[in-house]
């Protein structure tokens, strides 16, 4: 009975579900973005960038996939093709710019404003963190 | 020298501002000052109808709270030897340890009633708010400005905000006029969308309507729905408003697209979508 009876520590505004601390916006552009080590990636003539990603599937659907397969294990992975701009952003990654001056390189090369900029370039990376492509340190 | 400054308006206060502060639109009567991603100084409004004295120092208190358990007095606010422009009342707040981290001001003429925070400690850029703090007005009778981003619109002061849109590459405000809805809308990068698109289809996706009659010339697209009463009692049975005008043009120097679309139940002037379109701009911008 010990499992019910235990407490759990309350959530506060800045915590998630999860109870982990979210990032406040200022601790956010602060990070530095760094591509995930198990993607590939390839650029095409026209500078526009190809990302190849392993995607997570529960246990039951590996083992299932294995069956079929006549054992033996394969990773499974999707593709993301970047558009210009995109591609553009992904080249500014490289381990050692945070947040705030990719977006500040964003808003001069395209002539957006530093607000226009900051909302592409963070819903750019946040989709990026969601499939795993990129970490933020 | 002095520094330049930028004008900003919006929903019926202004003031000027540093150049390089970034404006953020927070609300309906919100605005949100940073420079270089820090925070400086929020402005929140509201139109309250006659208060008194009283009245105002209470709100004051329970927006502040804690926060400013001490008042200053209402003569010196960030160093203002009174309140600003055509505020008749101010009150100034500081916290425990005798920083100043706000105040309320409440113009008469207007009755509004206005909290401004500060959100920095830093004294260097505290001295920087006093200018544009001195500058704010609340606007009053005639013409009403929408000064924010990189656009200005000006109306008449009958036409109220209904709703906005302030995304990347998108700034839409929606107005409800004497008789009509009017919607404003800049796009942008214009040379990218009209890769995709021409002009008359953005307009015509813009406008909602299925089918719109477009006149284009070099200044532009113009496109109306006037339709036969018959269909005007279909729009009407579909609760949309039958009569459309709407006009869509470039500014190639700022690369943006400018568009105006006004619907209503009767018909509309011509007048009404030219005066509108001549008060419509991108503002130039300084290096």
């Amino acid at each position: 009975m010990k499992f019910f009876s235990r407490k759990t520590k309350p959530l506060s505004k800045h915590h998630n579900k999860k109870g982990k601390k979210n990032l406040t916006r200022t601790e956010a552009l602060a990070c530095v973005p760094v591509r995930s080590e198990m993607i590939h990636w390839s650029m095409n003539d026209e500078g526009e960038v190809l990302v190849e990603y392993p995607i997570s599937i529960k246990p039951f659907f590996i083992a299932l996939a294995k069956r079929f397969n006549r054992g033996q294990e394969q990773t499974l992975t999707k593709k993301l093709q970047l558009d210009s701009t995109g591609s553009r952003v992904w080249q500014m990654i490289d381990n050692s710019k945070n947040v705030k001056s990719i977006i500040k390189e964003v808003a001069t090369e395209t002539g957006l404003s530093l607000q226009e900029a900051e909302l592409s370039v963070t819903a750019f990376f946040r989709e990026l963190g969601k499939r795993g492509v990129i970490l933020l340190k | 020298m002095a520094s330049p400054v930028k004008e900003i308006a919006w929903n019926g206060i202004e003031l000027s501002v540093p150049f390089h502060w970034e404006t953020i639109v927070t609300g309906r009567s919100g605005l949100l000052f940073e420079d270089d991603f820090t925070p400086l100084l929020e402005l929140r409004w509201e139109k309250t109808g006659k208060i008194s004295k009283k009245e105002i120092e209470k709100r004051g208190a329970r927006f502040w709270g804690k926060d400013a358990a001490d008042r200053v007095p209402s003569n010196i606010l960030f160093g203002m030897p009174g309140p600003p422009a055509n505020f008749t009342f101010a009150r100034g707040y500081r916290n425990s340890s005798g920083a100043p981290v706000g105040g309320i001001c409440y113009c008469k003429k207007s009755s509004t009633l206005l909290v401004y925070q500060n959100l920095t400690r830093q004294k260097k850029l505290l001295d920087t708010m006093d200018d544009p703090l001195r500058s704010l007005q609340c606007q009053q009778d005639g013409p009403c400005a929408w000064r924010v981003r990189d656009f200005s619109f000006q109306c008449e002061a009958n036409l109220t905000l209904k709703d906005f849109t302030l995304k990347s590459g998108l700034s839409r405000l929606a107005f409800n006029g004497p008789g009509y809805t009017l919607q404003t809308c800049i796009l942008s990068p214009a040379d990218r969308r009209l890769e995709q698109q021409s002009l008359a289809d953005i307009l015509t996706t813009l406008s909602g309507a299925e089918y719109l009659d477009i006149h284009e010339d070099i200044n532009g697209c113009t496109g109306y729905r006037r339709p036969s009463i018959a269909r005007q009692v279909r729009y009407r049975l579909k609760r949309q408003q039958p009569f459309i005008s709407a006009k869509i043009w470039q500014n190639q120097g700022a690369n943006r697209l400018l568009a105006l679309v006004l619907s209503s139940k009767s018909v509309i002037s011509e007048n009404t979508l030219r005066q509108h379109s001549e008060n419509y701009e991108i503002l130039q911008q300084k290096n």
